[in-house]
């Protein structure tokens, strides 16, 4: 394991303000990037990876669920009832991991990234708002300031079955594969379902903090959460999730959807490489 | 509980970058403590916010709210509990 130095803390303390801003913009909560960068580029083992992963996302979560409650893009009773169907899954797919070969489900997921990069590229123009703010948002749907639109905007989420099914999905991928399953329910609920691709972020940011609150502990009594090294990356985070929040209020839904199939593609591409 | 999580998490903030800032100057008890604490407050604060959800559903009287929040706590719970089983004994902090 590489020691500890002020200049690798630097790096770290950078890598996690990069998390940390893409975790509070696209709702992934910055593990999917900043564990293979511990684990692969600076050589800490997994486990190590994986606790500070946690921890950046816990702040992550932390900050948004502060900044951006008061603006209505978090929808708790979506986020909750999309939560039962997510960690019933994750439970589940915890104890498949050890049935299904590593490289299948790699294979699968690289594949579904990639697909879903593609969809959201495909509708880069089209927006899931009613810019009617007297319309009823539905029992699921919201209502938001939006600084594009520069009005309050109405939602209304779509496809209920379909969302809780892509939520069980993504709660599994997350128990086979360890990362967190905002990387296919963010772009799902913003493509199928009629969420705009803001809330649907804000949402997922706050709700996996509170799925990684749940195993954190765990970690931390195994000893797998190096305190300098949590700490750094956690400082960072607080910072980038900050910059995330308000550039993600500001950003055009159009870039922010080629950001998210940027960060797909990344992770297509990374597991499809572990896979062969 | 707003004021509470923005407390909290402030004070995390605060003890997490002092704590780094002593354990590359001094390294010792007083960094680790400040360390932990930082720690322990950020996995305190999805837990805050969890009871923040509930007592809102509740005043807001929104029941489907209020039985979603609740079922993900149960299921959270065996989460950590199966988890917690798996440990090797002693590895758990007192």
């Amino acid at each position: 394991m590489p020691e500890l130095s002020p200049a690798l803390l630097a790096v770290v303390i950078a890598a996690g303000a990069a998390a940390g801003g893409l975790g509070s913009m696209l709702g992934l909560g910055g593990g999917v990037i900043l564990v293979p960068f511990l684990n692969a580029a600076l050589g800490f083992p997994l486990n190590i990876a994986s606790g500070v992963g946690l921890m950046t996302v816990i702040a992550t979560s932390s900050v948004v669920a502060r900044g951006a409650t008061g603006s209505g893009l978090v929808n708790l009773r979506l986020g909750m009832v999309l939560q039962i169907a997510a960690a019933s899954g994750a439970y589940f797919g915890g104890t498949l991991a050890r049935r299904i070969p590593e490289h299948v489900l790699e294979l699968v997921f690289s594949a579904v990234t990639a697909g879903i990069a593609g969809i959201m590229l495909s509708r880069l123009e089209r927006r899931n708002v009613l810019l009617d703010s007297t319309l009823s948002p539905g029992r699921f749907g919201g209502r938001y300031f939006d600084e594009e639109s520069g009005g309050a905007i109405v939602y209304q989420t779509r496809r209920m079955p379909l969302a809780l099914g892509v939520s069980l999905v993504a709660g599994s991928i997350s128990g086979l594969l360890g990362i967190g399953g905002g990387i296919l329910q963010v772009p799902a609920l913003n493509a199928w379902c009629g969420v705009p691709l803001r809330a649907a972020a804000a949402t997922s940011a706050v709700m996996i903090g509170i799925t990684a609150a749940a195993s954190a502990p765990l970690y931390y009594a195994r000893g797998d959460i190096i305190l300098p090294l949590a700490a750094a990356a956690v400082l960072g985070t607080f910072g980038g999730s900050r910059a995330g929040i308000w550039f993600g209020e500001r950003a055009r839904a159009k870039w922010l959807k080629v950001l998210m199939a940027g960060v797909l593609t990344f992770v297509s591409v990374t597991y499809l490489a572990g896979a062969l | 509980m707003s004021g509470l999580m923005l407390s909290v998490l402030w004070l995390s903030f605060a003890a997490l970058a002092v704590g780094l800032g002593l354990w590359l100057t001094r390294p010792g008890n007083h960094a680790a403590l400040l360390l932990t604490g930082g720690l322990l407050g950020l996995f305190l604060i999805p837990v805050m916010k969890l009871a923040d959800v509930s007592i809102a559903a509740v005043r807001e009287r929104d029941w489907v709210t209020l039985a979603a929040t609740l079922v993900v706590v149960v299921i959270l719970l065996a989460f950590t509990l199966r988890d917690a089983a798996g440990l090797p004994q002693g590895s758990v902090l007192p």
